[in-house]
């Protein structure tokens, strides 16, 4: 048996594995009694849909916003697509959604057929992403109507966006990766972006104040670690009583001596020299705050770290088969402490993200569920860190597109468009684009 | 195999331990004696905590061990402690009608940790409770207050309005449940996000279709009359109502289903351990959804409970508020 395909302990079993034990899997791996799902037509329609069904999926969107163009959209509105410095272009909306629209059916067919043939090596899954590139376009165009989308600026504001669930990804990843499930996250940024703020009131220096942060972070972690592999009590409630620790705590601190606070001070915009003149990247990478940069240096970081450093080896070797790597003399307890600590600390920058770059104070509960969408980044990238990067832009950028709407004035309630990223979050973890599977030892502690 | 590690050794507990012949008690220790050390150890901590917001800090370190700066601290750090908690003992039982008020708070703690336990059972993290309450008690204002059912008898309003809550919460967390069963995505964070998504669409109904056009602030029309969970004294001081008797009628049932049905031994043989269920024929995936829609469907009757014995209205954010304050 392979490493990843753990039994379905529902403790142990971490995210997104239990498709294993699903009745369609195979009848093989059906139990006796179970009844058979025969080979009726009914069934293999369903298996049909099961297996193509993004494809599916966005054959029938790319038709729907076919259909909503014509039918909604008058043909003489034009939508500015900006560029950034580069300038704007002014298309017709109708004709481009449609024009989109068609390219996403054909997209989503030729996954289809390409996963038909012997080409499937070619990963037809990236003809899926380029269906979901399209549709949001489309989307966007559609809902700029007779104003102007800066498409640059949309990117770059989903960097910044992204910023926190890929540090708080980056975090769950060094966690589980040793096989400690880190579902404390959200509380270990939330801390820090409190005492991010405290740090800063006391000592008069933002840095300071992120140090105050990361230390915070690093300090929820460090009871998380010793609460999950010393006690070896439940991961998962040690991480939501630390998530609720986390919510009091900084609720206090924040009636208690952040009330009065004066000017709202944000770390400063660092242009990288040379390159954020470059016209369009330069916007998008090389002109922001210190946190985005942390986050593409840990990114670079960790998957040096993971995968080509003896540290890394021992951290996966724990985290897939502990008693394996306690034989050869890893100290497994050890390994998983250390790797605990450093989530917390790439969880305190993110954390210090939401108060010390973005709005320069404290609310209550400002970190809004990014702790729990950064573990599903996380599991969307199949924990590596690239992969967890991609899924961190996917919720920035419907991030960024719902604050796009609720500035262009869409007549939906702001609430039906606060729901997007929860929502993407919810599809994505149900593995319409592939199925994660999570190390092996994820959540159970170890026994020597 | 990847089963073997999770091989485990009886952890020394403090039952284990404190259970040599001279404590042969050892359920009682761990139910009552380690709960109470908890809130005691919880109270010495919160008194720190009072304390270090509480006392003016002399400005040198020179001042701090001086006699009268330490009198005056340690005097300061007493009166901000006890303070604290004489408002905290006033307020749940102290004063009379403070100990209705303690109960009042308590219905939802107790439908809710009913439906956390329930799922627990079964080996779900349904961390979703608080979406399932809002979904709950919007299906139930809206019995309540709607027209349509206004007519009814109390006899036949109540229970609906009861009912169509509960089935609220439990389809709410049906969606979970069936995301975990078929495509084994984590109960834990599709919960979390369905809270937010509970809340904030709660947020969009109470202003917009559900509003009470008259008021002011965005709320539901009052539920009618008999629509109302009655409260168990006639005196207006104490607001304690019907759902408490009915919360632990819950628990009975509850308990019942679990330990003496084919159904609960089902949810529990899937949540003590998977294998074993898996080899005896029971479906894993049925039972998560199962267990996952009747923990939800307690999470609804809490929110149908707060609205129709409480609250009398929906607001938005409603459990926040009551939460916060």
């Amino acid at each position: 048996m392979t490493a990843g395909s753990g039994l379905p302990d529902p403790v142990g079993r971490a995210f997104g594995e239990e498709g294993k034990v699903h009745p369609e899997r195979g009848a093989g791996e059906n139990p006796p009694g179970h009844a058979e799902r025969g080979s009726h037509i009914g069934h293999r329609l369903w298996v049909f849909i099961v297996q193509y069904k993004a494809a599916i999926l966005f054959t029938f969107l790319g038709l729907t916003l076919i259909w909503l163009a014509q039918n909604r959209l008058p043909s003489t509105v034009s939508t500015s697509l900006g560029f950034g410095a580069l300038g704007s272009l002014d298309v017709p909306a109708r004709a481009t959604i449609d024009l989109l629209g068609a390219m996403m059916v054909l997209s989503s067919a030729g996954s289809f057929l390409l996963s038909r043939t012997q080409w499937r090596e070619l990963r037809p899954s990236y003809l899926l992403w380029l269906a979901t590139a399209l549709g949001s376009l489309a989307i966007l165009v559609a809902a700029a109507q007779g104003n102007q989308i800066d498409l640059v600026g949309m990117l770059a504001q989903s960097i910044r966006l992204a910023t926190p669930i890929a540090l708080g990804a980056l975090a769950g990843i060094y966690c589980e990766r040793s096989g400690v499930i880190n579902i404390a996250i959200e509380g270990m940024m939330l801390t820090a972006a409190c005492f991010g703020i405290l740090g800063n009131l006391i000592w008069g220096n933002i840095w300071a104040g992120l140090g105050l942060a990361v230390v915070s972070a690093m300090v929820i972690a460090l009871l998380h670690a010793v609460l999950s592999i010393k006690f070896k009590t439940n991961q998962i409630v040690s991480g939501t009583v630390l998530n609720i620790l986390a919510v009091g705590i900084t609720g206090f601190v924040r009636r208690t001596w952040l009330l009065q606070t004066g000017g709202r001070e944000v770390f400063p915009i660092l242009p990288i020299p040379v390159l954020s003149r470059i016209p369009v990247i330069g916007e998008m990478f090389f002109n922001n705050g210190p946190m985005v940069y942390a986050m593409f240096i840990l990114m670079i970081v960790t998957q040096v770290v993971l995968f080509h450093t003896v540290w890394g080896l021992r951290t996966r070797a724990v985290g897939e088969h502990p008693r394996a790597a306690d034989t050869v003399g890893i100290n497994v307890y050890w390994v998983r402490y250390a790797n605990v600590i450093v989530s917390g600390l790439i969880a305190g920058l993110g954390g210090a993200w939401f108060s010390l770059e973005t709005t320069g104070g404290f609310d209550d509960n400002m970190t809004n569920g990014k702790g729990f969408i950064a573990l599903a980044a996380m599991i969307f990238g199949k924990w590596t860190p690239f992969g967890a990067m991609s899924g961190a832009m996917l919720f920035g950028f419907a991030d960024a597109v719902q604050f796009k709407f609720q500035i262009l004035n869409v007549p939906v309630p702001y609430q039906f468009l606060s729901i997007i990223p929860y929502v993407v979050t919810i599809i994505v973890l149900t593995g319409v684009m592939g199925r994660a599977i999570p190390p092996a030892a994820v959540g159970k502690p170890y026994e020597k | 195999m990847s089963g073997k590690a999770t091989e485990t050794k009886p952890t020394p507990t403090a039952s284990r331990v404190l259970s040599t012949p001279i404590f042969p008690w050892a359920g009682f220790v761990d139910n009552l004696v380690i709960p109470l050390l908890a809130v005691l150890l919880a109270l010495i901590i919160g008194a720190l905590v009072i304390s270090l917001a509480k006392v003016q800090f002399p400005a040198t370190a020179a001042d701090f061990f001086k006699a009268d700066q330490l009198g005056r601290m340690w005097q300061e750090a007493i009166t901000g402690v006890g303070t604290a908690y004489r408002g905290l003992w006033d307020g749940s039982f102290g004063r009379s009608g403070s100990i209705s008020e303690t109960l009042v708070a308590a219905i939802p703690l107790i439908l809710g940790g009913l439906a956390v336990a329930l799922g627990f059972k079964g080996g779900l993290f349904n961390i979703g409770v608080e979406g399932q309450l809002y979904a709950g008690a919007v299906v139930a204002a809206w019995l309540g207050y709607n027209a349509l059912f206004s007519g009814l008898p109390g006899l036949v309003h109540l229970p609906l309005a009861l009912l169509g809550g509960a089935l609220a919460g439990a389809a709410w967390a049906f969606i979970p449940g069936l995301l975990k069963a078929r495509t084994g995505a984590h109960e834990v964070i599709t919960t979390i996000m369905l809270n937010y998504v509970a809340v904030f669409l709660t947020d969009y109904l109470v202003n917009f279709p559900m509003r009470d056009a008259g008021a002011s602030s965005p709320r539901t029309p009052f539920i009618s009359p008999g629509a109302i969970l009655p409260r168990l004294f006639s005196d207006a001081q104490f607001r304690l109502h019907w759902g408490l008797l009915l919360a632990v009628l819950a628990t009975v049932v509850i308990y019942w289903l679990l330990f003496k049905t084919t159904w609960g031994f089902e949810i529990r043989t899937v949540g003590a351990n998977p294998f074993t269920a898996r080899y005896a024929g029971m479906s894993i995936g049925r039972n998560s959804v199962i267990a996952m829609s009747l923990s939800g469907l307690l999470a609804g009757l809490a929110g149908a409970v707060q609205i129709l014995g409480l609250e009398y209205t929906l607001k938005g954010r409603f459990f926040l508020r009551h939460w916060i304050r």
